[in-house]
């Protein structure tokens, strides 16, 4: 099981990149790694990955947009109900 | 029956389509052939190897999420033409992935040009504003066009299996 969880873990550092990526030429591998995997990594990930989900919350929200709607619409019909039924 | 179709499930695979390859032309024409910025390139200048990898590993990251962002697309695709309840729309769909495209230049060259800066679409001139602006401006029209193509669109109203 704890196998199980490191192979997990190792092929998410690998999709991110900490391990097995930028695994470039011998002689400027180190100092590509420490471009990369350095204190603004998070931010550059940020910074690089803000506008794919910006697209993706605004494409995903629209696909859901109808179910969204109904569901509010019960909502609010389930509130103007029970308004009525207490006046 | 005529209120309960829905078109916005077809819009939105096809807007999430659109973006994603709009992306892969942004990734592969600007930063691979013609080699006009990176990913990084305001930031780390790619005026040596070391810099020229680095960009390379953003590079990367970039396509792996528009490729996503494609594949999401593709998946929301799949999902809707098995229902009975949105209309299956060549033009509706061809509008979305022009809106797409649209959508992908305008947010990404909002964000990453103007406001962070984190590369413009031709690096290496002095006056870098009117090529960002004409990326802008390429990125409305493909939404204007988008947009007229989903209105004409809405003239097909026969879900998937009926429209042939």
């Amino acid at each position: 099981m704890i196998r199980t969880w490191k192979i997990i873990r190792d092929q998410l550092l690998l999709l991110v990149g900490f391990n097995l990526t930028a695994l470039a030429c011998a002689e400027c591998r180190a100092r590509v790694k420490d471009g990369i995997f350095n204190h603004s990594f998070w931010a550059n990930i940020i910074v690089v990955l803000l506008p794919i989900i910006a697209i993706a919350a605004i494409g995903i929200g629209l696909y859901f947009s109808n179910e969204i709607r109904d569901k509010l619409k019960k909502g609010v019909g389930k509130w103007q109900t029970n308004d009525d039924a207490v006046r | 029956m005529a209120d309960e179709r829905r078109r916005s499930p077809l819009i939105a695979a096809g807007v999430l389509m659109g973006a994603g390859l709009g992306g892969f032309v942004d990734g592969i024409t600007f930063h691979q052939i013609l080699q006009w910025h990176n990913m990084l390139s305001a930031k780390i200048p790619p005026n040596d190897l070391v810099s020229a990898k680095i960009n390379m590993y953003w590079d990367g990251l970039f396509h792996a999420a528009v490729w996503m962002l494609t594949v999401i697309g593709l998946f929301l695709l799949w999902r809707t033409g098995q229902r009975r309840d949105v209309p299956w729309s060549g033009r509706t769909f061809l509008g979305a992935l022009s809106l797409g495209w649209g959508l992908f230049n305008v947010i990404e060259g909002t964000l990453d040009h103007q406001l962070l800066g984190i590369h413009h679409v031709f690096e290496y001139t002095t006056n870098k504003l009117p090529w960002d602006i004409s990326y802008l401006v390429f990125g409305v029209v493909m939404l204007v066009i988008g947009s007229i193509l989903i209105r004409i669109g809405n003239g097909d109203v026969e879900p998937r299996g009926k429209a042939a």
